[in-house]
Order: structure tokens, then C-alpha cells, then sequence
């Protein structure tokens, strides 16, 4: 074999990744995916509005799920710019991926609805971040109170947002994680390190797809949030700690505490709750700190026994547009019952 | 507030000294694409002398990704020992000796083994029948060691020293052959099991392949993958649920995931054999096929002689055909004895788990009955009057694979007692119309979908009427003499329906425990 063979070996093979390249724009986009910054200012991880601040979200091999994103003003997914001038009472939501909300478009997510079904009398600001946990979304409630001064926070547990709080291996960078020790919690930073890589993988479109669409790239775990969420010694000590936090450091301000439904349960008809002692600690510290919860369980299983309508997506767990919406009615019924906000005019 | 040290990123990276998936550079992670055509480039561009040099460096760099370093201590004593023990051979010139000599060098390779393997195995075990003893012993708990590819070269190393005893090869006097022999990236960590008398002259001239060579090396690839990423993968998704909980599902699911499994495992390991033998040939080297169509067997010794041959060939010839020596005076007993040990051995071979023991040891009753039976075997054809008929072929290959099954579920349940479950409660709960919807939301939660299964089914049909038209050679030379436009959309063809419907999701190939 010639080294001529070999050098139009290669170029052929050049030529094919050139014709992927080409498919994995036109015929199934890849995903994009916002670009991250640190924002040294506010010691906090949001998404860079100066690099891309549009893009179109794709998730699935054959991108079956498809919707678009922005990036607003100071750097968080919304299709609306927020302002801190404080003309408007702001309700904040926040949250990780599910607030983030990529898989649907930005005027069909939980801060679209709700802000739909309150009117214009408020702004509903939200601050996801994907992989963000609990004790990050405390974090976030310090940058939401210093620029914003809601009068509503919102913050929405998933999967293993309490167990995912402790400091570990697979912690995401650029966020806030807690310890244990017998002293107490303890509140631990994960240092930012912009990866450089990513710069130059993401341009092409090909490696977009492996990334993103076909998980090429990952390690092969398959996260059973709920089952892993009962495994952590600390669920308790953390919930307390965060709960008791956010209560002395936004005085005067509503929490509502939102909480996932075992959704995979309700679809087998498991009535009894598994997750039952996760429930409990939640429950106990939002009473213990005066906060509203919306434990999403019954109303999900009521829906689907009556519709048998599914609240995400076939191939991904995260909420698709009719499961937010459900999880807006709630709220926002909270928000009413409560007391905390007024009707729509 | 604190900062996470790196010493503690490290330390997690390590997973507590256990490599995870994203570690190992696997034949369908991204990290061997890019790897694999570094490597050719300096074999290609380097002189004759120098490429079992970068071989070696290669396979070395290839073990030390797996981020543990004393495997490579490990590979290099087992190396040196046999390399060591094989010159020593070679050397002794009474009978004596040379017995003492082979029985040291293949101790040293099986305490190795024991150590890195069995240890935890052995310990627990023990510990379970000191409870029955009257007075207390205490015995500690051992932490397993990582012990990828380490059975594996173990036992080629033994097959060297027995071969060399048995003056079957020459001693190799080149300790960077010999490691190369043993260490050689593409069977590393789940064989071929390769014969030092196949593998060691391929080393003495390596030029590079041919043309055609080249080509079917990269379609040996492809194919592989295909195997594994479009088909092993996806079946997985129907065994993985089923088979972690195996008391939550009814008979009709136990039996899918069982077929699916068998599927699986044999599409995963060819799979992987495959990227194996198609890397060794771009460089110009072959390695012995381990697979020939196993589920068509007609007969369990049939299947052994289809399934993981380069194994079942080491077992054949190193432990049966020397017992079966031992005890032919008890003529067809010997014989069976023989055959229920060597699979016993095999069984243990696969892991330090009771689950392996069993299905070795069923493998090896079906052979052992299969001696008794054969007398009869035509009588019974005949009475049931399939004799001489394609029904009798058929029948044989449907009882041939069912035998297997039964033994895949051990192989694969996670404990006995799952595995006696799935065997027995495979045949009931098909009237629960309740349970039967709970587990058909369970699989799909978990991806196994129609569409999957469907995909699975097409991929497998595809890839049979590919592999049989490929075995033709005329359609071949057709194929590469058609215009390159023509062969680049084949090739996109190919690269879009393994991007599109493999799943890549890194999961290690079922082999690489072992």
C-alpha cells in the first residue's frame, strides 16, 4: 500500500466528515447550547449574552425535540430583558434545567405561563441553571435579592436537588456546594475553569451532535435521581440549613417551594409514596421557616388518571409544554390562595 | 469558604482507584477514533524495524489510560516471569527440571490471577464457611483489585509456557516481542486469546497490509461498531431494567430480556472482536476470528466450537484434552468428568461470582450428558421421524440455543437466587393484565420502546444480508470498482445510520470485566 493510498484515504475520510458536517446543520440540527460565564462581580455562573445569544435547542438522535433559546440582557435564559428598577413587584423563580426550560419554547415555560396568568400587574423573572441543586438555587436567591428585591421566590426541587447539594466528584463548576461536618454545614465554592475546548468543538456541528444529541461523549451514567435522592445521610441537615438561610436573608419575602412528583410512579399506578421521607423533610423545614409548598404528587396523579397525558417528553424527563403549564396552574393557585398576590385584573 | 482541592478532584477522578467507563479508551468512545489513526500514521511512516516498537508503545499508552498504574506492573511481572520461564525452558535439559520449571512459571501466572481476581472471592467465601466452625476465626474482607485484560494475557502467557514445554513453539528470545505478543492493543482487554505460534512471527516482519488487506480491516471496524453501538446497545435497553429487578416483572418480560440478552452479550462481544481483528489488520496482523455463527449450533459442543473459539480452544486443548488423558481408563465417564471440570474452570475464568460457576457448570453437564446420549440420538430421531429432514437441523438449532439461554440467565442474573426466579417464573404471570401494563411502563421509562425493538430487528437483518453479501468476493471487487461517488454514499449511508441510531453512550463492553 502506497503512500499516495494513504494520503487519499484520508482526504476521503476528510470528505465524509465534511458531508456529517453538512447533514448535522441541515438535514438533523445539532443542538446548540448556550455558552456559560462566570460573572466575577456577582461571584455567580449564568449563560454568556455577548458569544450567542440565540440559538436553537435540539435533543434526541433524529433532534425530535426541537425549540429555541435567548439569551437576555444579563445573562439568563428568558426571552424578556429583566429590569432591577423595582417598578414592578418581580416574582423570582429559581431553579435548574427544569426553570432553564430548553426543551420548550420561551413562551411556553413555567415563567411564560405564569406571567401570562398574573398579567402585566407583575414580572416573573426566572434563574435556571442547568445541574444548579439546592444548595446553588441559595446562591442564587443572594444575586436574585441584591439586584432584584422580589417579593416572591420560587424555588422548584427536582430529582436530587437535596443529595446533589453535598460536596462530590461530579459537582458542577462555578457553583455553591454544602458539607457536613458535626459543627454543621458548611458552604463550599466550586471554582469556575472556562473550558477551551468547548469553544472550538461546539463550532462544528458534527461534534455538537455527538455532545449533545448522541451522548457520545458521556460517561455512560444513567442518573436515577429519586433512588439516588434517598442514599444521601445529609438530606435533613441540608434542607434545614438552605430553608433557614433563605427565610434570614430575604425577611419579608414569600417562599413558595416547589416540588417534583414521582412521575414515573404515577404512570406504573404506584399509589404509595416511595420518596415519602424526602417529602417529610421538605415539608417540616418549609413549615418550620414559614414557606408555601406545592408538592405537585396529587394533582399529577389526578391529571393523569383522568387523561392519561404524560408530563414530559417520550425521550427526555424533563417537562414538556402541558407539564408547565400544570405546574403554573399551581402555582399560581398557591400564589392566590395564599394571599400573596392579588387576582388578575 | 472552602474550595474543593485538586487532590480531591483526583482522587474522584480515580473513583477510588476503579476506572470508569469514561476512562477506558473503549472501541467506540471518541478517545479511539482519534487514537487509532495517530498510531497507523507513525506505523505507516516509521521503517520496518522500528513498528513493533510503536506497537508496544501503543498498547502500553492504551493500558495506562485506564488510570491505573499498577496494572502496568502487573502486565510487565506477568511478561517478564514467562519471558523468564520460557528461555529457562528451553534451556533445561532433563525432563525433571523443565516439569519443575513449566509447573513454577504457570504458579507464578495462576497465584497472579488468584490475587488479582479471586481474592475478595475467596475471602468471602471462606468467611461464610467459618461460621459452621466451632470456634471463631476472623477472617478480613479483601478490597478487589482492578483486573482488566489481566485474565487474558494470564492465560496466554500460560499457553506460552506450555507450548514451549511441549515444543510447540521456540522460546522467544525478544522481550519487546514478547510483551508486544501479550500486550498488543486490540485484544488487550477482552481477547482474542491468541497462540504465541500464530502471533509471535507476524512481529519479525511487519510491513504494511495491502490494499485489500487495509480495506477489509477498516470493514471489520465499521461492522464492529455497528454491532455494538446500533445493536448490542440497544438491546440492553430491554435486558437492563429486567434483569436489576427481575421480581418486579412478569414471565412474558423475563423471557424478552433473556432472548435480548443472549443477543446482546453476542453481539457486544463479536461486536468487539471484530474492531479488535480489524484494528490488528491494519497493521498488517491477524488475529484468530473467536465467532462463527454460534446461535446456528446444533449441539452445545457445536456452539463451543462457535463461541469465544479462541477460549474455548485454550480450554480445549490446556485443561480438557490433559484430563480426559488423565482419566480415559474410565472411558465415557473420563470423558464427561473431563468435560464438567473444563467448563467449571471456564465458568470461574469469566469472575469471582457463583452466577459464572453455574453457567460453566451447566455448560459442561449438557456436554457431559451429550456423551451418554448420543447412542441414542438417532433413535430418537428416528422415532420422532425428523432423521435426514431440514426439520431435524431446525430442531436442533432451537433446543441447541434454548440450552444456552438457560444458561445465559445465570451468566447473567445478579444473584443465584434472581437467576432460579427468572428461570422458573419465566413460563407465568401472563394473565395479570395490571402487572403486564406496570412493566410495559417500566421498559419504556427506560427506552425500550416498539421503536427500539423494531430498530433492533432491522439492524440485525441488515446486518446479516451485509455480512453475507460481503463473504462474496465478486460483489466485493464489483463494489470497489464502482466510481468513488457511488462508494461515498454507501460510506455516508453507513456513518449517518451509526450516528443516527447508535447508542453512544460509552457503556463498556460485557467482555472487559472478565
Amino acid at each position: 500500500m502506497s503512500y499516495t493510498y494513504i494520503l487519499k484515504f484520508f482526504f476521503k475520510l476528510l470528505l465524509l466528515v465534511a458531508l456529517l458536517e453538512v447533514s448535522f446543520r441541515v438535514l438533523v440540527p445539532a443542538s446548540e447550547l448556550p455558552f456559560y460565564v462566570f460573572d466575577h462581580k456577582d461571584n455567580i455562573l449564568k449563560y454568556d449574552n455577548r458569544k450567542q445569544r440565540d440559538g436553537l435547542f435540539t435533543s434526541g438522535s433524529l433532534a425530535e425535540i426541537r425549540s429555541r433559546w435567548h439569551v437576555n440582557n444579563i445573562g439568563w435564559l428568558n426571552d424578556r430583558d429583566y429590569t432591577g428598577s423595582g417598578d414592578k413587584p418581580v416574582i423570582a423563580i429559581i431553579g435548574n434545567s427544569y426553570i432553564e426550560a430548553l426543551p420548550v419554547n420561551p413562551d411556553r415555560n413555567l415563567t411564560s405561563d405564569l406571567q401570562q396568568q398574573l398579567g402585566n400587574k407583575y414580572a416573573v423573572y426566572s434563574f435556571g441553571i442547568s445541574g444548579a441543586k439546592l444548595s446553588e438555587y441559595l446562591h442564587v436567591s443572594r444575586y436574585v435579592r441584591k439586584h432584584f428585591h422580589p417579593q416572591v421566590m420560587i424555588f422548584n426541587l427536582v430529582d436530587d436537588d437535596i443529595s446533589g447539594s453535598q460536596l462530590s466528584s461530579d459537582n458542577k463548576e462555578g457553583n455553591l456546594y454544602f458539607s457536613y461536618s458535626p459543627s454543621g454545614v458548611k458552604e463550599s465554592f466550586v471554582p469556575y475553569i472556562p473550558s477551551k475546548i468547548g469553544l472550538y468543538y461546539r463550532k462544528s456541528a458534527l461534534l455538537r451532535y455527538g455532545r449533545f444529541n448522541n451522548g457520545m461523549f458521556d460517561s455512560g451514567k444513567s442518573p436515577s435521581a429519586l433512588s439516588r435522592e434517598t442514599k444521601s445521610n445529609y438530606n435533613k441537615e441540608f434542607t434545614d440549613y438552605a430553608f433557614a438561610k433563605i427565610r434570614l436573608e430575604n425577611p419579608g419575602c414569600a417562599v413558595i417551594i416547589v416540588i417534583d412528583a414521582p412521575r414515573r410512579d404515577i404512570y406504573q399506578g404506584i399509589t404509595e409514596k416511595k420518596n415519602d421521607e424526602l417529602r417529610n423533610i421538605v415539608e417540616s423545614a418549609s413549615i418550620a421557616n414559614g414557606f408555601q409548598l406545592v408538592d405537585l404528587t396529587s394533582p399529577m396523579t389526578d391529571l393523569y388518571s383522568n387523561n392519561h397525558l404524560k408530563f414530559e417528553f417520550e425521550t427526555n424527563y424533563h417537562w414538556n409544554e402541558y407539564g408547565y403549564r400544570v405546574v403554573s396552574d399551581q402555582i399560581y393557585k398557591k400564589l392566590i390562595d395564599s394571599g400573596v398576590v392579588t387576582h388578575r385584573e | 469558604m472552602a474550595t474543593l482541592q485538586e487532590n480531591d478532584f483526583i482522587d474522584y477522578l480515580l473513583n477510588n482507584g476503579k476506572p470508569t467507563p469514561d476512562k477506558i479508551m473503549l472501541f467506540n468512545s471518541p478517545k479511539f477514533f482519534i487514537f487509532l489513526p495517530v498510531v497507523y500514521l507513525v506505523f505507516f511512516f516509521v521503517g520496518e524495524r522500528a513498528r513493533w516498537c510503536v506497537l508496544l508503545a501503543a498498547s502500553l499508552l492504551f493500558y495506562a489510560t485506564l488510570h491505573v498504574p499498577y496494572l502496568i506492573a502487573v502486565l510487565i511481572s506477568v511478561a517478564m516471569t514467562t519471558y523468564v520461564f520460557g528461555i529457562w525452558l528451553d534451556r533445561a535439559e532433563y525432563p525433571k527440571a523443565k516439569y519443575s520449571l513449566l509447573w513454577t512459571g504457570i504458579s507464578v501466572n495462576i497465584l497472579i490471577l488468584v490475587v488479582m481476581k479471586y481474592l475478595p472471592f475467596l475471602s468471602e467465601n471462606l468467611k461464610a464457611l467459618s461460621t459452621l466452625l466451632p470456634f471463631d476465626v476472623q477472617i478480613q474482607p479483601v478490597k478487589a483489585f482492578v483486573a482488566i485484560g489481566v485474565s487474558y494475557y494470564v492465560f496466554q502467557a500460560m499457553s506460552y509456557l506450555l507450548d514451549v514445554y511441549f515444543e510447540i513453539v521456540e522460546p522467544e528470545r525478544n522481550f519487546g516481542h514478547f510483551l508486544l505478543y501479550l500486550a498488543f492493543f486490540p485484544k488487550l482487554l477482552q481477547g482474542p486469546i491468541e497462540r504465541a505460534g500464530d502471533f509471535l512471527p507476524q512481529l519479525k516482519k511487519l510491513q504494511v497490509p495491502c490494499l485489500n488487506q487495509f480495506r477489509s480491516g477498516m470493514l471489520l471496524i465499521i461492522g464492529g461498531l455497528f454491532k455494538k453501538v446500533v445493536i448490542a446497545d440497544r438491546l440492553s435497553l430491554f435486558v437492563e431494567p429486567v434483569y436489576s429487578n427481575v421480581h418486579n416483572f412478569s414471565g412474558i418480560y423475563l423471557l424478552l430480556a433473556t432472548y435480548s440478552y443472549a443477543f446482546q452479550i453476542y453481539y457486544d462481544f463479536s461486536g468487539y472482536t471484530d474492531i479488535a481483528l480489524g484494528t490488528a489488520r491494519v497493521f498488517n496482523i491477524n488475529l484468530t476470528p473467536n465467532f462463527n455463527s454460534p446461535y446456528l449450533a446444533t449441539s452445545v459442543a457445536d456452539f463451543w466450537r462457535r463461541w469465544h473459539i479462541s477460549f474455548s480452544r485454550w480450554i480445549l486443548d490446556y485443561i480438557f484434552k490433559p484430563l480426559q488423558m488423565h482419566w480415559r481408563n474410565l472411558k465415557n465417564r473420563g470423558t464427561a468428568l473431563s468435560l464438567i471440570v473444563a467448563f467449571l474452570v471456564s465458568g470461574f475464568w469469566h469472575g469471582a461470582n457463583w452466577g459464572f460457576v453455574v453457567w460453566g457448570g451447566l455448560h459442561g453437564l449438557y456436554m457431559a450428558c451429550s456423551v451418554f446420549y448420543r447412542p441414542y440420538q438417532k433413535k430418537l430421531h428416528k422415532a420422532l421421524g425428523i432423521e435426514k429432514t431440514t426439520l431435524l437441523k431446525v430442531w436442533q438449532i432451537f433446543i441447541t440455543f434454548h440450552l444456552v439461554c438457560v444458561a445465559w440467565v445465570f451468566f447473567r442474573a445478579n444473584s443465584l437466587a434472581d437467576a432460579w426466579y427468572v428461570v422458573t417464573e419465566s413460563f407465568s404471570g401472563y394473565g395479570d393484565l395490571l402487572k403486564l401494563k406496570q412493566n410495559l411502563e417500566v421498559l419504556s421509562q427506560n427506552g425500550a420502546t416498539l421503536w427500539e425493538f423494531n430498530i433492533a430487528v432491522l439492524s440485525i437483518g441488515l446486518l446479516l444480508l451485509m455480512t453475507s453479501l460481503a463473504k462474496r468476493q465478486h460483489l466485493m471487487t464489483i463494489f470497489y470498482s464502482k466510481p468513488f461517488l457511488v462508494r461515498c454514499c454507501f460510506y455516508y449511508g453507513i456513518a449517518m445510520y451509526l450516528l443516527l441510531l447508535g447508542h453512544f453512550s460509552n457503556q463498556s463492553f460485557a467482555y472487559v470485566r472478565f
